[in-house]
């Protein structure tokens, strides 16, 4: 049975919402809120928790045997959705700015993300049970293989570029507080 | 695990290592350019700071502004040090920013000059609606609209720039408005408007009681047009200082207790007034401190309340005004049951049972005023005698008991003498009656058999009411009473029986048989009459008796 697309249409909700609030936000203040207002640092940081959550609850869940709530299959569906909503709000948070090492990080996340994507479409090559466990065999046993193999390559390129990306985030993070927080 | 976390993986930690490592080499070779937001102000105003004319000028060399981690600066210590001005005191500049700073939590230089907009963005921006301006002593409360509802600008304020400001321009505005108004108050009170005004619509400097007028209580609470309602110049000179003439449409009493609302009220609220009902003829007590003050002052009636209890208690009166108006007689303020009546005071003080009696008992269907004082209008029912001896019960009885009746019989035509002093009443008295009763001791008395019909006259020809016995004997006796020794001292010692007979034998040793032997030795067959030959009741008497 072909499954259906839900995280994405909720994903997809969920854009629609915060662009609702977004462009609410930005009638108010008759132009488009600074990164560093209230509402821009707010759904920067919103944004970050959700891409730092997708990555590390569905990295966890995968490779952990001792806490194994929830089924797989679910959870890539909510890595899915906070790995599109997550970077959606960090980039109406840029303010449509590209200076520097946000710009960067900016960068880097779009890049992940269109990872994720591609990722997502080889991952649904490989036949699986309804609760995300791979099934062995197949009708073409061939392309399966083919399909594994790639998955395999593909992980080895997504994490690292996401690892990179959190990385550049957090630099970019601490020269925020550095110097508007702590006014040096 | 059956794998390591991304992160820990082999490829990972190489990913984020070579990211540390380009971001480090990068930051030193860009010196810091790479956290840089946006291009530096490239504009100015002509001179100098810091040795350069715009903050474009310092080329991308961020720690002219910034200090680095370990130094203690901050960012607003960098602007300091090139613009030096904020720390001259004579400066405008310094005083204008001196009294931002002075007022609380200290604004950071960037929250009003923001940077790294672009070159060509303003390096202030300021909304006034965000600018604390009550911390230069003048709040814009009342200033953020012109006259005609328009929003106000800095500029119409400040046509110098903010950190300078006219006073003559107060006077230019508020002219437009009101010329007249504003030609007389400034004659008054002169140009200096920010002396008095603080732009909350309230005097900073001014102390009202300079005017003989101090405001106290609400009155520090309201706006000056709360009382100078005209705000004329007329009305502000001669502002009206007696209370009724702001508060007349305030006057709860509606001008019925005058015009000196200090007498009872403060400045401080109209509520809880303090009115000391003791000056007044009337001293509150009892349940009158807590009655509402309508409760007797109706109709806002204060002057000439009566104070007769009947004129606020007529509905009150449980008496149905059978008692008259003056309640304090019996009553106290304090509660209407609680009466105390003297009843000693009436023609009928309460003794023995009528002082425990409930005062219904006699006083029916609450009638107090006339009520009968003659027992037999209360006590008609409980007469025993049903009516024979008439309505004076007093007579013979008491409050205190009905069966302890004294009746003196010493007032009747038998006083009670002797042994009729301890015989019950109806001993003599049978039936009930006790009128129309004989005084003849036979009424009573039945004629005994001893002597039955053989006196004629009373009893009390020989007995007397101590007893019947002794009997007083003052008849005739042919046998001397005084015979023998001792002497006869009772009829029964010769009339042992009935009077009717006789016998000697009683007393003397005389034994019949050794009688009837010695009189028949003197030939005297009958013997049976003693007394018929012996009539003195001597031995020898009798003729023919022997010496």
């Amino acid at each position: 049975m072909r499954r259906r697309p839900v995280e994405l249409w909720i994903a997809g909700a969920l854009m629609l919402v915060v662009t609702g609030i977004y462009a609410a936000v930005t009638a108010a203040l008759d132009g488009i809120p600074a990164a560093s207002s209230l509402f821009g640092h707010g759904i920067g940081v919103l944004g970050f928790i959700l891409m730092l959550m997708t990555e590390t609850l569905y990295s966890f869940r995968k490779r952990s045997r001792l806490a194994r709530w929830g089924r797989p299959a679910n959870w890539l569906r909510f890595h899915i959705v906070t790995g599109l909503v997550g970077p959606y709000m960090v980039l109406l948070h840029s303010s449509w700015k590209h200076n520097g090492l946000a710009a960067a990080a900016m960068l880097m996340t779009l890049i992940v993300v269109g990872s994720g994507i591609m990722g997502r479409y080889i991952y649904t090559r490989i036949p699986r049970d309804s609760g995300g466990e791979e099934l062995p065999g197949g009708l073409n046993p061939a392309a399966v293989a083919n399909a594994r193999r790639l998955l395999a390559t593909w992980h080895t390129v997504h994490i690292p570029l996401g690892l990179v990306m959190f990385t550049v985030a957090f630099f970019h993070i601490a020269a925020a507080l550095y110097f508007a927080t702590f006014l040096h | 695990m059956k794998r390591p976390l991304g992160c820990l993986s082999g490829v990972g930690i190489i990913a984020v290592l070579v990211a540390l490592l380009a971001v480090v080499l990068l930051v030193i070779a860009t010196g810091g350019v790479l956290f840089s937001p946006g291009d530096l102000n490239a504009q100015g105003d002509g001179m100098t700071f810091g040795g350069v004319k715009s903050h474009a000028e310092t080329g991308g060399n961020c720690a002219v502004c910034h200090a680095p981690p370990w130094s203690s600066e901050g960012m607003a210590d960098r602007c300091a040090a090139c613009h030096t001005a904020m720390r001259d005191s004579q400066s405008h500049l310094a005083q204008f920013h001196g009294i931002l700073w002075s007022g609380g939590a200290e604004q950071p230089c960037r929250s009003c000059h923001p940077e790294h907009r672009g070159s060509q963005a303003s390096l202030t921006e300021v909304k006034v609606n965000d600018f604390p301006h009550e911390r230069t002593g003048f709040s814009l409360a009342a200033h953020r609209s012109g006259s005609g509802g328009e929003a106000l600008e800095c500029a119409d304020c400040h046509a110098d720039g903010v950190t300078a400001f006219a006073v003559a321009t107060c006077d230019t505005c508020h002219t437009e408005v009101d010329a007249a108004y504003m030609a007389a108050h400034r004659q008054d009170f002169g140009q200096q408007c920010l002396n008095c005004h603080d732009g909350a619509d309230r005097f900073s400097d001014f102390d009202h009681g300079d005017v003989g007028f101090a405001l106290e209580g609400a009155h520090a609470q309201i706006s000056c047009g709360g009382c100078h309602v005209a705000a004329s110049h007329e009305d502000y000179a001669r502002a009206p200082t007696n209370c009724v003439e702001c508060h007349a449409e305030d006057d709860a009493h509606r001008g019925a207790l005058g015009t000196d609302c200090r007498a009872c009220h403060t400045p401080q609220r109209w509520e809880g007034a303090n009115f000391d009902h003791t000056q007044t003829s009337f001293p509150l007590t009892g349940g009158h401190l807590s009655a509402d003050c309508a409760g007797c002052h109706a109709d806002e009636r204060y002057a000439d309340t009566p104070v007769e209890c009947v004129a606020c208690h007529r509905e009150d009166d449980a008496h149905d005004e059978g008692l008259g108006q003056a309640c304090a007689q019996c009553h106290t303020p304090d509660d209407w049951q609680d009466a105390k009546f003297d009843h000693a005071a009436t023609t009928f003080p309460l003794e023995g049972s009528h002082s425990e009696a409930a005062c219904q008992e006699c006083h029916v269907a609450g009638r107090l005023k006339g009520t009968p004082a003659q027992c037999v209008e209360c006590h008609a029912e409980d007469d025993a005698h049903g009516g024979r001896f008439g309505a004076d019960c007093a007579q013979c009885h008491t409050p205190d008991d009905w069966e302890d009746a004294t009746f003196d019989h010493a007032t009747t035509a038998f006083p009670l003498t002797g042994a009729h002093q301890q015989v019950r009443c109806e001993q003599c008295h049978r039936d009930g009656r006790f009128s129309g009763m004989s005084t003849d001791c036979a009424s009573c008395h039945e004629d005994p058999a001893y002597h039955r019909g053989l006196f004629a006259q009373g009893c009390d020809a020989c007995h007397a009411t101590a007893g019947w016995q002794p009997a007083r004997l003052d008849l005739t006796h042919s046998f001397p009473l005084s015979h023998g020794t001792p002497a006869v001292s009772s009829c029964r010692t010769c009339h042992a029986d009935t009077l009717f007979g006789y016998t000697c034998y009683g007393c003397h040793e005389h034994d019949p048989a050794e009688m009837q032997e010695e009189h028949a030795d003197e030939g005297i067959a009958d013997i049976g009459d003693c007394a018929g030959c012996h009539p003195n009741g001597q031995k020898d008497e009798a003729e023919g008796a022997e010496d």
